[in-house]
């Protein structure tokens, strides 16, 4: 389960090569929701909206100006630790090691995660054969396709089995055959309890999986609900003109 | 902690060993900075050798004066009629020296005047300067040794027209002098520890950031601090190996490949392959951990380069500082790194005893600058502001 209450968020940008000239920009401004578990809740926003952001500080990379997260009860500030053990995170960043072969990558995860060697091998065994993986896994990761390197980085994500999942567009690059099995997966997770949020900009992936819809735009979050309530406070047949209606602007889109 | 450290290091280590690439690059660093320099040092040293043992000197009107080229040769000179051109020859370093004899050189010892000769040299030519030494050193003794026959002829005790004996004495044991080509040595040796771990430094920072690995590891519940010491702890162990390979490389080059003699007395045994060990060992551990620093400034391995660069440059400066020095050494020296173990690699190669405090600073200065650095590291890692970013 994930609450956030009222989270902030600004960075400085620094332009000029000689005078150094500092501008703030206003990523997050005061952002609320919870997202509950046995749920999947989708993030839905235009490029440059903060979903990124909002991941980055619900996983604990960078920290809140002001408000506060809290993952299943403990805050990502003052129970580190604890939060994170609870959190899987496929994050914007999915770099893998290139030396090392599938399965080393996820059990490199599972160590720092802190299960002991033999948990470690059961665990990345079990996701390598869950995520159809068994003729890469113990392959280099360096020639990895877009799609074996996407399995790789969602199994290193849940191998200590956390109940609270957050996925940075899951199924960004993938091909049709590796989103459905992405998507399988997700209600999987859902299915057996867990609280899944994950960012996307493709309507109908939203539409299918998603039990809420979080949308956020310039920082700030917009609208909230299930995909039926979005189509009710928008008044629209379709949840591409709600997101649209909703944002306010069609320029929204590249805004 | 202690088993979130020991999974980063073997986890770090095994890549860096499965790095083909750089291990190529260190092969090549650990063969040219031992072995081949060792090589080429006693080959120079060899020929110096060969050519004092035969000097050749060319001589413009020999026959007046035979009694100095009888004098000449009978010290080993080999003496010839000098060409027509051996001005131009001189200057153009084909020869070491020319001996000009004028004409009136017999007229001249017989009514009893100083007869003048001419040694030509070019002295800006270094290669020849042991030779031209020799040569005057000769010129001069044979005077010497004329005047004081001419003395006793007359009945006086040569000490009369000597009044001030000036005499020789070198300190320098043979070990001490062959230690100044050691001193080279102690330099490469350096210089493997510096560059060892470049490589690995970049990779394991920088490369990292870049591949956009470090973001999911800083999301997991361990504290950068451990991070950052299995990090250190892995380029350490790359670079040890780096500095035993290049320490094993002088010990078979100096003790089981036949090299030509070179005349000094060169030894680096295994009491000195086991004190370039204790030198360097810490500063094997202390140069990794500034330079995983240094590239952690970086968001990219491009920037990161740009930081260790400059370091690098500094470091590769220090040493100049002990090898251009005009005064002997401070003792306070010893504590500054690089410096320091450059000083006491010298130390072990002249065969001096190293004592109890330089030991404590060798230890003390690299295990202090290892753990600020390691800090520093672990602040940088979870930065903000160098996180990824596309």
């Amino acid at each position: 389960m994930i609450e956030v209450i009222k989270v902030a968020k600004h960075f400085e940008t620094v332009t000029g090569r000689l005078r150094r000239v500092k501008s703030q920009v206003e990523a997050l401004k005061e952002v609320s929701f919870t997202a509950a578990d046995g749920e999947v809740t989708g993030l839905l926003g235009p490029n440059g909206a903060g979903k990124t952001t909002l991941l980055r500080i619900l996983a604990g990379v960078i920290r809140a100006d002001s408000g506060s997260v809290r993952i299943d009860g403990h805050d990502i500030e003052r129970e580190g630790a604890a939060a994170r053990r609870q959190l899987g995170l496929l994050g914007d960043a999915k770099g893998l090691y290139p030396r090392l072969s599938a399965r080393e990558n996820i059990e490199y995860f599972a160590k720092l995660q802190g299960l002991p060697d033999q948990l470690a091998a059961e665990r990345s065994q079990q996701l390598i054969e869950r995520l159809g993986m068994s003729k890469i896994a113990d392959r280099p990761a360096l020639g990895f396709s877009q799609g074996e390197r996407m399995k790789t980085a969602v199994a290193r994500a849940l191998v200590h089995d956390p109940q609270t999942i957050l996925l940075d567009e899951p199924t960004n690059g993938l091909d049709i055959l590796a989103t459905r099995a992405m998507r399988g997966l997700i209600q999987d997770l859902r299915q057996s309890g867990k609280c899944v949020m994950f960012s996307s900009h493709l309507m109908q992936e939203v539409a299918a999986l998603c039990d809420r819809i979080l949308i956020i735009h310039g920082g700030q979050v917009v609208a909230a609900g299930t995909p039926s309530d979005l189509l009710a406070q928008s008044g629209c047949d379709q949840l591409e003109d709600a997101f649209v209606k909703l944002l306010g602007t069609e320029e929204g889109l590249f805004g | 902690m202690i088993a979130t450290i020991l999974t980063v290091f073997r986890k770090e280590f095994t890549e860096l060993r499965r790095d083909r690439k750089s291990l190529i690059a260190l092969a090549i660093i650990i063969i040219t900075s031992g072995p081949l320099m060792i090589g080429i040092l006693a080959f120079a040293a060899h020929a110096q050798k060969d050519k004092l043992s035969r000097i050749e000197l060319p001589v413009v009107n020999g026959a007046s004066a035979p009694a100095l080229l009888a004098f000449l040769q009978r010290q080993g000179v080999e003496t010839s009629n000098a060409g027509a051109d051996y001005r131009r020859q001189v200057a153009n370093g084909e020869l070491a020296a020319v001996l000009l004899i004028p004409e009136d050189f017999s007229s001249q010892i017989q009514q009893g005047r100083a007869a003048g000769v001419t040694l030509l040299i070019d002295s800006s030519r270094d290669r020849f300067n042991p030779t031209q030494r020799v040569l005057q050193r000769l010129l001069k003794a044979y005077g010497e040794a004329w005047g004081r026959d001419r003395l006793l002829l007359r009945g006086l005790a040569p000490v009369v027209a000597q009044p001030l004996e000036v005499g020789e004495m070198d300190l320098a044991t043979p070990a001490q002098s062959a230690s100044s080509a050691g001193m080279l040595i102690a330099f490469y040796a350096l210089f493997t520890g510096l560059m060892g771990s470049l490589a690995a430094a970049l990779e394991l920072t920088a490369g990292e950031r870049e591949r956009q690995s470090l973001e999911p590891l800083i999301a997991l519940p361990v504290s950068p601090l451990a991070i950052a010491a299995g990090k250190w702890l892995a380029a350490s162990a790359y670079n040890l190996c780096a500095v035993v390979g290049s320490i094993a490389g002088y010990y078979i080059t100096m003790n089981l490949v036949p090299l030509p003699d070179s005349g000094i007395a060169f030894r680096f045994g295994l009491p000195e392959a086991a004190g370039f060990l204790a030198v360097l060992t810490p500063f094997a551990a202390l140069v990794p951990a500034a330079l995983l620093l240094a590239g952690s400034t970086g968001r990219s391995v491009k920037e990161a380069q740009a930081s260790i660069t400059v370091l690098l440059t500094l470091a590769g400066l220090m040493p100049l500082a002990s090898i251009l020095r005009f005064a002997k050494e401070p003792d306070w020296l010893v504590w500054v790194p690089i410096n320091g173990q450059y000083l006491l690699l010298g130390k072990v190669l002249r065969g001096d005893t190293v004592m109890g405090t330089e030991w404590l600073a060798a230890w003390l200065v690299p295990l202090l600058g290892s753990i600020l650095c390691v800090w520093g590291l672990s602040q940088l890692l979870a930065k903000e502001k160098l996180l990824s970013s596309r």
